[in-house]
């Protein structure tokens, strides 16, 4: 058992943070007094800021500081945030991840640079003014507060002293330290912390500043804060008797038990959830941490491995079992055929995780480009409980960057040309996921002017993708969008238009056996739908011999089987279409594309696969039966093998390869395509 | 660190002393007293120190009380460490034992 590396916890951590601060920053442009939100940015930076200088990164903890001291302003009501602010904290964030990422490498210029931006975004909060005075007048009160750390203060990177400057900050104080807890040397743990404090501060702020310096700390720590002389403050009540003014240590104390101050706020305008993610948002992290526990990525891929080798061996046993007569075998090889399906469930839920986490940092890039373009959007994502596996979000992300950043610069259009067209001001980009039978569906919708066919079919026909006049659906106009280098823009931005980017989409959303689907109205705006299956590291197979060889074929693609009668076979020839159900669907002789040698079985089957609405049928020579898949790469010698997505290794330890359906349906399409065309 | 002086040890603390390396200051400091009947620490060379600190030098003296022995400064705290005790609030109401330790004076 090995301990995790400090400094990779700490990197994970920081991770963490830096998104908390992305969010709070990104929230904060829809509310710009939103305190929660102010105090949620502040809390990141500062706790990065002390935990970077403990675990030995000074350059992000010196970086970070300007940052904090900003947003401090902001917190204490000094100034009002401006979405320039935000906008350099958010640029200086990235800056944060470099800092944490590489902490070695030269970034002295880039620092310096963005701390001018810094300097002067500050300077302009200065020359704007002070945010509103929230008291009439300086009303001055003595309180007196007790507090004590956690234990592990310290060790979690919080400076005792940072907070005791803070309450200087206040006004005149007085600061003693309670020694009496600290045990002697040798029982001593170093890092713990056992001093706690008597602090008498003046001063006219209320007493929710003094709490908003513990606010980090304030769920686990002992406090209580005392106004002792009120006197000094012009009560709205009536005056206070007498005998308090007089006798101040006789005053009624006002101890107030602390209070949960993190209250992360779901109330965003412009990015609504309709389903439970806001509200799950909104619970604190420490409940979260305490009903969770962190596993690295890596050691779940080894226990998927070591769960595919489990399902591997039980196939075999399933194998030997069927051969022999033995009974008790037989019971012992079912229960292990079910405990493996269950652990192997359990384990593709382990490897789920909500596809919000892949949706939130598109408010960071819609908020860019905003900025960029001039255009005002708004970012709604909805769905984002639904969960994916991990692989698939990974793989999902350049996909949806190419998408978000097409609707934007291609779908929505300028606010006047909005305006003119009698539309909101504010563009919509609708990210949603949702579960259906055994895929994840992500869509991409926008409000903005919708695909040009006409220009889709002109540019495809001028390219040669396409004949002349050729008849072609909707859905096909629009999948042209995904050839490579394919791009209708007159004019190529920073964002889009070199006609790179969409078939990238196509080329990894087809490595993930997904399909796409896109919808366009005039003026109305498009849709882009992503069908992606719910896993990649085991499926249901079908497992089929064709010659001498088995593959799989993924059981989700399969519609039905049939079979291929000799008479049906010989009148086929040279077309390689059956009839099913009065349409003729292209089939592909597997025996042929593989160049077996070996003469057909006399009863062939057809395997009929689909993806969406394209089908093709797989001439293959036997139907062996269900297959649990445990998918392996190819290596990287055979990646390039268009018709085979991975292998997989069977019961009695031979591998099987594992069809790529979307090319094989692009392959009969084909075929069938070649065919009308030579009539 | 250390240099051994019959029962007399003196410890020189490095420029950095806080949390980063506080369990190795302790231990040092530890072992000092364990070996020795008195123990002066030599804070010249401190630029770097936090509360970690302070608190692991008033622990040393909670020890040296309990066992009999004594622990001190070479030198009255000032630079860095005379900063730390009074962000940390240790000079405001500060005795006269804890100014003799921390400031070799009799009063504040």
């Amino acid at each position: 058992m090995s301990f995790p590396d400090p400094i990779q916890v700490f990197k994970t951590e920081a991770a963490e943070l830096l998104e908390q601060i992305e969010t709070g920053l990104l929230d904060l442009t829809y509310d710009l007094t939103n305190k929660d939100q102010i105090d949620a940015v502040f809390r990141g930076l500062h706790t990065l800021k002390g935990s970077g200088a403990m675990f030995g990164f000074d350059a992000l903890a010196a970086f970070t500081h300007h940052c904090e001291t900003a947003f401090d302003r902001v917190r204490k009501g000094e100034v009002t945030a401006t979405e320039e602010l935000i906008s350099v904290v958010l640029e200086a964030r990235d800056h944060m991840r470099a800092l944490v990422e590489n902490p070695n490498a030269e970034h002295d210029a880039v620092s310096t640079r963005l701390l001018a931006d810094l300097h002067r975004a500050v300077e302009a909060l200065d020359k704007a003014g002070a945010a509103p005075a929230k008291a009439s007048g300086p009303k001055e009160t003595l309180w007196r507060i007790r507090f004590g750390l956690p234990r592990n203060a310290m060790a979690n990177g919080t400076n005792p002293l940072g907070l005791l400057d803070e309450l200087r900050d206040l006004g005149p104080c007085k600061i003693r330290a309670d020694l009496s807890d600290i045990p002697a040397l040798d029982a001593l743990t170093p890092s713990d912390l056992y001093i706690s404090w008597h602090v008498e501060v003046t001063t006219a702020q209320p007493k929710s500043m003094i709490e908003d310096v513990f606010i980090f700390v304030m769920d686990e720590m002992q406090i209580e804060i005392t106004a002792i002389d009120a006197g000094k403050a012009a009560a709205p009540a009536p005056a206070p008797a007498p005998q308090k003014a007089a006798a101040p240590a006789a005053a009624a104390p006002v101890v107030e038990a602390p209070k949960p101050v993190v209250q992360e706020t779901a109330s965003v305008p412009a990015v609504r959830d309709t389903s439970a993610a806001a509200a799950s948002a909104a619970d604190p992290k420490q409940n979260r941490a305490a009903e969770s526990v962190r596993v690295p990525a890596e050691r779940l891929d080894e226990l998927m491995d070591r769960v595919g080798e489990l399902v591997i061996a039980q196939s075999r046993l399933r194998q030997l079992a069927g051969r022999n007569a033995d009974i008790q075998l037989r019971a012992v090889s079912e229960d292990i055929e079910r405990l493996s399906g269950e652990l192997r469930d359990t384990m593709m839920v382990l490897r789920m995780v909500p596809v919000a986490t892949l949706f939130g940092r598109f408010r960071r890039l819609v908020h860019d480009l905003a900025r960029e373009t001039g255009k005002v959007i708004e970012l709604i994502t909805e769905g984002e409980t639904t969960e994916v596996d991990k692989t698939v979000i990974e793989r999902l992300a350049d996909p949806l960057v190419h998408l978000v950043r097409n609707s934007v610069d291609h779908g929505l259009e300028t606010p006047e040309m909005r305006r003119a067209a009698g539309k909101q001001e504010a563009g919509k980009v609708i990210l949603s996921a949702r579960q259906a039978s055994g895929e994840v569906i992500i869509t991409i919708k926008d409000d903005g002017r919708g695909i040009d066919r006409d220009r889709v079919r002109a540019k495809a026909e001028s390219s040669g993708l396409i004949q002349p006049n050729a008849a072609l659906t909707d859905q096909e106009i629009f999948q042209l969008i995904f050839q490579p280098g394919f791009s209708t823009a007159q004019t190529v931005t920073n964002l889009s238009g070199r006609g790179v980017g969409m078939d990238v989409v196509k080329r990894t959303i087809d490595a993930l056996r997904g399909t796409i689907e896109v919808a366009s109205f005039p003026g109305e705006g498009s849709e882009i739908s992503l069908r992606i299956p719910l896993t990649l590291a085991i499926i249901e197979g079908l497992l089929v011999r064709v010659g001498g060889g088995r593959y799989v074929i993924p059981l989700s693609a399969v519609e039905e089987c049939l079979e291929l009668s000799l008479e049906e076979d010989l009148r086929s020839r040279g077309r390689s279409f059956i009839s099913l159900r009065d349409s003729l669907v292209p089939f592909i002789r597997l025996r042929d594309l593989f160049h077996t040698g070996t003469k057909p079985d006399p009863y062939q089957k057809v395997v009929v696969i689909s993806t969406g609405s394209e089908r093709v049928g797989l001439v293959v020579d036997q139907i062996i039966g269900d297959h649990q898949t445990v998918i392996k790469s190819m290596s990287k010698l055979h990646h390039d093998v268009a018709t085979f997505s991975g292998a997989t290794i069977l019961g009695d330890g031979s591998v099987a390869l594992i069809l790529d359906v979307v090319h094989l349906v692009a392959a009969g399409q084909q075929q069938e395509a070649q065919m009308r065309i030579a009539g | 660190m250390t240099q051994a002086k019959e029962a007399n040890i003196k410890i020189d603390i490095p420029a950095r002393a806080n949390i980063r390396n506080i369990a190795e200051t302790h231990t040092a400091v530890l072992a000092s007293l364990l070996e020795a009947q008195a123990v002066e620490i030599d804070l010249s060379d401190c630029n770097d120190v936090d509360l970690s600190f302070l608190q692991m030098i008033e622990s040393a003296r909670v020890y040296a009380q309990s066992a009999g022995k004594t622990v001190k400064l070479s030198s009255p705290a000032d630079g860095v460490v005379l900063e730390t005790l009074k962000r940390a609030g240790f000079l405001d109401e500060i005795t006269p034992e804890d100014a003799r330790f921390w400031l070799h004076r009799e009063e504040m």
